[in-house]
């Protein structure tokens, strides 16, 4: 066995889970997490802060970061997500099909590589491109989320597999594309295809064998949502019997959205894990009546036992997509003069929450696109947005054009998480600048068949806000204990790619045309910029090897011609470096998506 | 002398004084994947595609190139992501289209013959 730290650490934790009854993967991933030489988990930490203590790159040197090496996945189509760094290795995944490769970090070989064997009719029950938002690591094991939604458990070192569970059924129109989580000893996985009618969930299965422990879904009965009506709050009031059941015509809930596909986060001392849920099917809302619950809602279950402790419904009725699977931000900040344990989100749907994230005191709502126009506001003692008439896709009707709605279907953000740093106390987030005109039509529910029912045309928010501006994104500073924009910068394209704060006072993000960027976290001042061979979907992560920080992103978008040079220069170089059983694996050999890695010179 | 000037203008061949801020990385990238494209490293390959990117850089400044080669692979993003740009971009179309007019142009104005041999076609 290598004598590396990796290998150490997952010796000892498998020494530590093989004891009965301990709870040590926790322990150690958690310690793992806390240590910022590694990267271990989708936010860095359990509070998806996706902010580094790491301040060797920072402010006055960042603009002399230079490539360090690249990876090549050798998967087309988007990139999502970012690398785990657990001391001497990485793991990075990639789209369908959903490969893993275990890289040595001393030298960047490759130690192992997995490539699952996936029906590829998984693919186009799969809404959005065939992307994939990473990993989980715990206990020398890693966790695979695959799009055909079965769930695998390889061991760490070698990548062999330890175990598969399958977590729902691609021909009903179930896949998967989020980040599994691992707490204690289980892993958190959800669902994902709203826009096929699947009834949305989140599962914890155990890390020792794959076995369900539960499963609790976002619509229906009480018992099947691990929802207790009494002690389940809702605006820190009981949510009383059947309140998903009496939100939804007859038995709508069945094939009712709420999917789970964003990103989890944990509050260890809490024990609450927290996630959001998805719009309510189909697309049409004049067909379903009710405020469809608990879809378009943010969760916090108590991570043992699954039963949810209090609930929030951003989007009561969705009549947008404004789908409420956003990261759910964990930060300790002054509301008021007073220090709250908050939770801050920003909902598709153009407000950013910050809520009590003990009790679901909603603290604050406000805009954070000035294009916002759905709603006039949130209203502060029912929490419930005040929907103008004018924008309503219900009022207005089936058939009806109704135009200029802000944001459009893909929200003022979808899933690309924001970052937060505690030392400037702002949260810094990739936006979209989109507005729609949205058509509702009636379509009947078919199973593993899209259940959409609107048609769609969007355009830059500067035309509805008339101000001459067509960029379509922007990426900013949000003060969540105010509500209030701090700085906005105007982005060409959309900001699809995770945020990275870190304690060099620097903030990092990816654009669509391929630069990664690094800001100024006090100002947004553009600080250094480079340009990665394709547009950047993927988040930014940072590690350390041997005494240097790094920084790693993934870029890779949709389509052929979306890899950029990646494929072109492919063939020239097949054969430098690869020897043997490895030859397949040699990065040289690997086409499409590119993780790039930086760092300063030496 | 100033009618031809115009005429090439006109034929959008001409460097326009703005222009021609590529830089290395983006023209090394650009000619590789050029030569890559018409099979392999060679003289035959690097001149054309030298005069290909030289002919585009006099045109567009790399701002917007970039801008319309993005534009060019977002608009194969399958669903609703790429909807939001074959829909948010006015002129998306347009200037996808113009980006590959040009680099035909480029391309039909920087061949380069190659020696055949015996017998082939």
């Amino acid at each position: 066995m290598r004598s590396t730290r990796a290998g150490i650490f997952a010796a000892a934790l498998a020494l530590a889970a093989a004891a009965p009854g301990a709870a040590y993967a926790n322990d150690g991933l958690l310690a793992l997490s806390k240590n910022p030489n590694n990267w271990a988990m989708w936010g860095g930490t359990y509070d998806g802060a996706r902010y580094s203590q790491l301040s060797q790159i920072n402010r006055d040197n960042v603009r002399r970061l230079q490539v360090a090496w690249t990876f090549s996945t050798g998967v087309l189509r988007g990139h999502e997500g970012g690398p785990l760094v657990i001391g001497d290795t990485m793991y990075v995944h990639t789209p369908f099909p959903n490969k893993v490769f275990s890289i040595n970090l001393a030298d960047q070989t490759i130690n192992w590589s997995y490539v699952p064997k996936q029906d590829p009719d998984t693919i186009p029950v799969m809404c959005c491109d065939t992307v994939y938002r990473g990993l989980a690591y715990a206990d020398g094991r890693i966790f695979l989320q695959q799009a055909d939604t079965t769930l695998v458990a390889l061991d760490a070192n070698t990548g062999k597999v330890l175990w598969k569970s399958v977590n729902g059924d691609p021909k009903k129109g179930e896949t998967n594309t989020n980040s599994p989580i691992v707490i204690k000893d289980k892993v958190y996985t959800g669902i994902s295809g709203g826009e096929f009618g699947v009834r949305g969930f989140l599962a914890a299965y155990n890390v020792a064998d794959g076995k369900l422990a539960w499963k609790a879904y976002s619509t229906g009965p009480d018992d099947e949502m691990l929802i207790d009506p009494e002690k389940t709050t809702e605006m820190l009031k009981p949510v009383g019997k059947d309140s998903s059941l009496k939100s939804w015509k007859g038995d709508q809930w069945k094939i009712g959205g709420g999917t789970t596909w964003g990103w989890y986060t944990y509050d260890p001392e809490l024990n609450l894990i927290y996630y959001g849920t998805g719009n309510p099917s189909t697309w049409n809302p004049v067909v379903r009546p009710g405020d469809n619950k608990w879809s378009m809602t943010i969760f916090a279950r108590d991570a043992d036992s699954g039963m949810a402790k209090w609930v929030y419904q951003m989007t009561p009725h969705d009549e947008w997509d404004y789908d409420g699977v956003n990261e759910s931000i964990l930060a300790d900040i002054d509301i008021g003069g007073s220090k709250r344990k908050v939770l801050v989100h920003f909902d598709r749907n153009g407000f950013g929450y910050t809520l009590d994230r003990v009790t679901g005191e909603l603290l604050v709502a406000e805009k954070y696109d000035p294009a916002v126009n759905w709603a006039t506001h949130v209203d502060m003692k029912t929490g419930r947005p005040q929907v103008v008439a004018q924008y309503s896709t219900h009022q207005q009707g089936e058939d009806v054009n109704t135009k200029n709605v802000c944001p459009a279907a893909l929200g003022s953000k979808d899933q690309q998480p924001a970052a937060y740093s505690p030392k400037t106390g702002l949260f810094y987030v990739p936006t979209n600048h989109v507005c729609m005109d949205y058509e509702p039509f009636k379509v009947e529910y078919v199973a593993g068949q899209p259940y959409v029912g609107a048609t769609l045309s969007m355009f830059p928010a500067g035309r509805v806000m008339n101000d001459g501006t067509d960029n379509l994104g922007n990426f900013i500073a949000w003060d969540a204990a105010t509500g209030k924009i701090v700085w906005s910068l105007p982005e060409q394209f959309s900001v699809w790619s995770g945020a990275l704060a870190t304690a060099g006072d620097v903030v990092f993000y990816g654009t669509l045309d391929g630069y990664l960027k690094a800001v100024d976290a006090k100002t947004g001042a553009e600080l250094w910029k480079f340009k990665t061979p394709s547009g950047i979907i993927g988040n930014v992560n940072t590690w350390t090897h041997g005494g240097t920080q790094y920084i790693g992103v993934l870029s890779g978008i949709g389509g052929w011609a979306g890899i950029g040079m990646a494929a072109g220069l492919e063939g020239d170089t097949e054969g430098l470096g690869a020897v043997g059983a490895y030859k397949a694996l040699s990065r040289h050999t690997q086409l499409g998506g590119v993780l790039t890695v930086f760092a300063l010179p030496d | 002398m100033l009618e031809r000037v115009a005429a090439v203008l006109l034929a959008g061949y001409l460097p326009l004084a703005a222009a021609n801020d590529f830089p290395t990385q983006a023209r090394v990238e650009f000619v590789l994947s050029c030569m890559q494209a018409m099979g392999g490293q060679s003289y035959d390959t690097l001149y054309p595609c030298v005069c290909e990117l030289d002919r585009i850089a006099s045109v567009l400044s790399y701002a917007e190139y970039t801008q319309a080669e993005t534009l060019s692979f977002l608009y194969s993003t399958p669903g609703e992501r790429g909807g939001i740009f074959r829909d948010a971009v006015s002129d998306a179309r347009k200037r996808v289209e113009e980006l590959e007019a040009l680099r035909e142009s480029a391309r039909a104005a920087c061949v380069v013959k190659r020696l055949k041999a015996p017998g082939s076609q």
